[in-house]
């Protein structure tokens, strides 16, 4: 069996792109707040909604990296 | 079985230490104290000796209440009595022999140091058993409703005043952790002012004890209930319950009832009512409205509480608020999206739509439904006897929840609105 590595950049750029989601979920939640005038509280009380809400994300993210990565190759296979 | 009692004593004993904080609460159920109370009149170590008269259904699930906390609370059971052979026998199974056996009650209560009896006799006999008892200088647990007749509920009640015994009548919801609750939060004012109460009682069934074969003159004795010379049908043995509750928790007694009753299923020679409705007015104009049917069970048994500020469904132990908390802004967004994805959009349709029943799940009056309410009355009732007395509430629930219900009965019968005469006011 072939081991898989994951490199220490990948590891970062996967942290960093989860981060940018979980910064997303932050702000959706902090719209409803303000949209449906609830308590501030909300921001602390609810983030275990918005971390899975940021996974959520993530892997819609995630998604359409790998759609767009895979088009990308098949062109590049295609002009070779 | 001993094992599982102590545990919801246990419980049970925290719960009271709960309410002991809250005056008010405490104060709608002072019957509560005396499991706080650890000094009595009557030792622990002295037995108290109970004599139970009348074994048929209910009586045997009394007996086998007291039997299941008779060690641990120090309780013998001396004499049983019962007329019908097999309920004389039963008992005599139930205790193992060892009570002293009789068919005629009368000798029991002849028997020397019986402190109490429990009676669950039909009802027309309860009176003249519980006057019989009281004057022999025994305490009395008798069971709902009182008595066949206002009169004789009256006289039953003079006569616990005249002879000092204790009369506690077999209300067992006053002693359910889950209605305690119930009133504990009422009196807090969570349902806001209360304005209306609702209750009904509804089974699909005959009402019939199968009679033994070839014994048809055992009929009006088995299924007493169904005849009016012993019973009042379902104004005395199931609205007699759910007004108890309403008069316990609108703090006061009703003023006026109208009622109806009809025979319009089972006529099988019964003469009581397969079908009543009533309306009780109380002393603020508010009204409590009650109807029990034998045909239909699809809404069974319930008391609904209804507050401007919310409702309660005591015998399902939930409780709603008219506007319940909103939830969180993310949850109410995520809603909002998936209605908006997956909702139908109607072209043109109903210009009113129906005002159904609000659809919400809303939360337990209380954590504690599972502790049973016979057993907590019957050991309160050992404890009554052990102090030498009992909180006057007791019998004057028990008294006017049988009144009343006997109200309600004269005017289905007369079709009158009727009140209470003075002289039967306690």
């Amino acid at each position: 069996m072939k081991d898989i590595t994951i490199s220490k950049k990948r590891i970062k750029t996967e942290v960093i792109v989860w981060l940018v989601c979980f910064c997303i979920a932050v702000l959706i939640n902090v719209f409803a707040i303000i949209n449906y005038k609830t308590n501030w509280v909300e921001i602390i009380s609810q983030l275990h909604i918005v971390l899975l809400i940021s996974v959520l994300i993530y892997f819609l993210f995630g998604m359409i990296r790998i759609i767009t990565l895979a088009v990308a190759r098949l062109f590049k296979s295609a002009k070779n | 079985m001993e094992d599982l009692y102590i545990i919801n004593r246990r419980e049970f004993l925290k719960k009271i230490s709960l309410f002991a904080g809250s005056s008010v609460a405490l104060a709608s159920m002072p019957w509560l104290k005396i499991f706080r109370d650890e000094t009595y009149a009557k030792s622990a170590n002295e037995k108290v000796r109970l004599g139970f008269i009348g074994i048929g259904d209910r009586g045997s699930a009394l007996l086998q209440n007291v039997l299941a906390f008779a060690k641990p609370m120090n309780v013998e059971i001396a004499a049983i009595c019962d007329n019908y052979e097999p309920n004389y026998q039963r008992a005599i199974k139930f205790t193992n022999g060892k009570a002293k056996a009789f068919y005629n009650y009368l000798d029991l209560l002849k028997m020397k140091d019986l402190d109490g009896v429990v009676i669950a006799t039909p009802l027309h006999e309860h009176a003249h058993i519980t006057i019989d008892a009281l004057d022999a200088g025994l305490h009395v647990f008798c069971e709902k409703s009182m008595a066949r007749t206002i009169e004789d509920s009256k006289k039953m009640y003079d006569e616990h005043l005249r002879t000092k015994r204790i009369l506690q009548i077999g209300h067992q919801r006053v002693f359910s952790p889950v209605y305690m609750d119930a009133i504990a939060k009422i009196r807090r004012g969570d349902l806001g002012r209360l304005t209306h109460m609702r209750a009904y009682w509804h089974r699909n069934g005959d009402w019939r004890r199968p009679l033994p074969k070839g014994k048809p003159e055992l009929e009006k004795k088995i299924n007493w209930r169904l005849y009016n010379a012993f019973s009042a049908g379902l104004f005395t043995e199931l609205l007699s319950h759910q007004l108890q509750v309403a008069n316990w928790i609108k703090e006061s007694f009703p003023t006026s009832v109208v009622a109806n009753g009809s025979l319009i299923y089972w006529k099988d020679g019964r003469e009581v009512y397969d079908h009543i409705s009533c309306l009780y007015f109380y002393p603020d104009n508010s009204q409590f409205l009650y109807d029990s049917i034998t045909t239909n069970k699809h809404y069974g048994c319930e008391e609904q509480i209804l507050g401007t500020k919310g409702s309660m469904e005591l015998e399902l132990n939930k409780v709603y608020q008219e506007k319940p908390p909103t939830p969180p802004a993310i949850l109410q967004l995520i809603n909002d999206i998936e209605k908006d994805v997956f909702q139908t959009i109607p072209i043109g349709g109903a210009s009113w739509v129906p005002e159904t029943a609000a659809n919400i799940k809303g939360d337990y009056i209380s954590d504690n439904y599972k502790m049973d309410e016979t057993k907590l009355q019957l050991e309160a009732y050992v404890r009554y006897i052990r102090e030498g007395k009992a909180p006057e509430e007791l019998p004057i629930q028990g008294y006017y929840s049988t009144v009343w219900s006997l109200l309600a009965e004269q005017a289905a019968n007369t079709q009158n609105r009727v009140t209470l005469d003075e002289k039967y006011r306690i």
